[in-house]
């Protein structure tokens, strides 16, 4: 109902939305949080670190204490992981895709480098905050945790069924 | 490639180097903080207060309220509270400034009487006391204390005291905006850190965050049960000597306990405070003294083998040696200030420390932090020669 009436521009709820801030609008746009509303939206963004990273920066490193999880805002990313000789690309990720989720579930160590093909900005999000969240606000908590389940079961399958290769780390 | 040997491990504080810009850091904080006492002790007051009422809060925000109402029923139902409870603690303080005024000379008489017959009894001990003259001395002090006291040293203490209270009123203002905008702080401070160090610094800062908070939260644990045991004790003390009420030992216990946050030197003044106590409120105070020396040195020892390892534990704890030898340094630089203040200064020092040293000692990260900035260099000047 809601959607329909901002669809439409003319209700109420259709000027709250034009309110969003640029930053909360590049995060309704990400499918991780596409399930939040504004007010969620705007609990997680002040948990959110942003980051800007020049071309070849490395963010990341294979075997690193893993912290948490990057969304990319802006730019490209290259995943690559160690090989037998030098080290092998896995993928790149655009805008709106994330890397280094792993790490936020598990706090493991990384399994893959990840380096900025391109100037890039980044939003940081990271297990101690990701676990306060669960914590003070269990709804937001349970939307986080299942769309990010969706979507690693998602890169899974599609790994398996060879379409793209699996950007878990 | 191997990174073995490159990569830092163990605590930041395992370089003596990092330990000696610790404890440099700190006295030099104690110097700037006694320069600047008049916003050094509120904000220390403000971050401590901060840490006190951050559990509160967010036991509300886990029930489901947002940070921002959770402050604010917080903020309400502390100055609901304080409202009550301050106008009785004024009527109070007064009842018994104006019983101290009236009972002076009668009370300056009886710790003069006590002095002298412990001086008396250790010169009959130590004949080479005698032959100092020790006691005739400290009388003649005591008797000028006696009588210059009300007329010079009395209105020294009021205006010592006075002139706190406008630096004091920054307290509520600065632990507010801390408990409002704490994650704003925290993110404008990460924003500064370079992108090679800033996962690992962020790692560090939430366990030592999360360390400091079970600190304050033990801390609050124990005075409350030091409180409780003293307060029973000086109360039943004070039932068979017919001195201090119920309300009085609780007052008395909160003051030891509270004190007793500042090591060593804080459980001695508690200690010398409810030996005047007794002194002034008892006619013959000598058992009463003794009994309370014995209650005090107990609950000491339970407070260092059973409360403490239950609440606090050894979490922050820094070496006795070097505790005691920075309390002195402290007081040396920054005199009352510097006491009070270099063991939280040494605390925060050691933590900055911590991360600096495990930040800087891993070569593989000082090399990316090295190739970020060439890279910068770089993107800032593609196009400048064309």
């Amino acid at each position: 109902m809601r959607e329909k009436q901002a669809e439409g521009g003319v209700s109420l709820f259709a000027y709250r939305e034009e309110q969003l801030s640029p930053e909360l609008q590049l995060l309704k746009g990400i499918p991780l949080f596409s399930s939040l509303k504004t007010r969620e939206l705007k609990i997680l963004e002040s948990i959110l670190h942003e980051r800007t990273y020049v071309e070849d920066e490395v963010i990341f490193e294979e075997g690193d204490e893993g912290l948490g999880m990057y969304i990319v805002l802006e730019g490209k990313i290259r995943i690559s992981r160690k090989a037998m000789i030098g080290s092998k690309e896995v993928t790149r990720l655009g805008p709106g895709h994330f890397f280094g989720e792993l790490s936020l579930l598990d706090g493991g160590p990384r399994s893959a480098t990840a380096v900025a093909s391109e100037s890039a900005r980044l939003f940081g999000f990271f297990r101690p905050e990701f676990l306060e969240i669960l914590e003070k606000y269990d709804r937001i908590g349970a939307k986080i945790s299942f769309q990010l389940a969706r979507l690693s079961a998602q890169r899974l399958r599609q790994s398996l069924d060879g379409t793209q290769v699996s950007s878990c780390l | 490639m191997s990174l073995k040997g490159v990569k830092a491990r163990g605590s930041g504080l395992d370089q003596p180097l990092v330990w000696l810009g610790v404890i440099a850091g700190t006295l030099l904080a104690v110097f700037l903080c006694d320069w600047m006492w008049w916003i050094s002790i509120p904000l220390v007051v403000s971050v401590v207060l901060y840490y006190i009422a951050l559990p509160m809060i967010e036991f509300m925000e886990r029930k489901g309220l947002d940070h921002d109402k959770a402050l604010w029923i917080f903020i309400l139902l502390l100055t609901a509270l304080l409202f009550f409870l301050v106008p009785a603690l004024l009527s109070w303080i007064t009842a018994q400034v104006y019983l101290v005024q009236d009972k002076l000379p009668e009370i300056l008489g009886r710790i003069s009487k006590a002095v002298a017959m412990g001086l008396a009894a250790l010169e009959s001990r130590f004949p080479w006391l005698q032959d100092a003259e020790m006691g005739a001395k400290m009388n003649t002090k005591i008797l000028l204390l006696k009588e210059r006291f009300i007329e010079e040293s009395l209105p020294n203490v009021a205006v010592y005291a006075l002139h706190w209270v406008p630096c004091m009123l920054l307290v509520p203002y600065l632990t507010f905006f801390f408990l409002k905008d704490a994650h704003l702080f925290k993110k404008l401070l990460m924003r500064g850190i370079p992108n090679a160090f800033f996962e690992k610094v962020l790692l560090l800062f939430h366990r030592i965050d999360g360390q400091i908070k079970k600190y304050f939260r033990g801390l609050m644990a124990m005075t409350f049960l030091d409180t409780v045991t003293l307060s029973a004790g000086l109360w039943i003390l004070g039932l068979k000597f017919g001195v201090f009420g119920f309300f009085p030992s609780i007052f008395l216990a909160l003051m030891c306990a509270v004190l007793s946050w500042i090591p060593f030197i804080g459980s001695i003044i508690g200690c010398l405070i409810i030996v005047l106590v007794c002194v002034v409120q008892s006619a013959d105070p000598g058992w009463l003294v003794f009994w309370a020396l014995v209650l005090f040195g107990s609950v000491r020892l339970l407070d260092d083998f059973i409360y403490t390892p239950l609440t606090i534990g050894r979490s922050l704890s820094v070496h006795p040696l070097i505790t005691v030898l920075m309390i002195f340094a402290g007081g040396f630089v920054g005199g009352v200030t510097g006491l009070l203040l270099v063991m939280p200064l040494l605390g925060v020092a050691k933590v900055l420390g911590e991360i600096f040293g495990q930040v800087w000692f891993d070569a593989r990260l000082r090399a990316r932090f090295h190739l970020s900035k060439q890279l910068r260099l770089r993107a800032a000047r593609e196009g400048l020669f064309s």
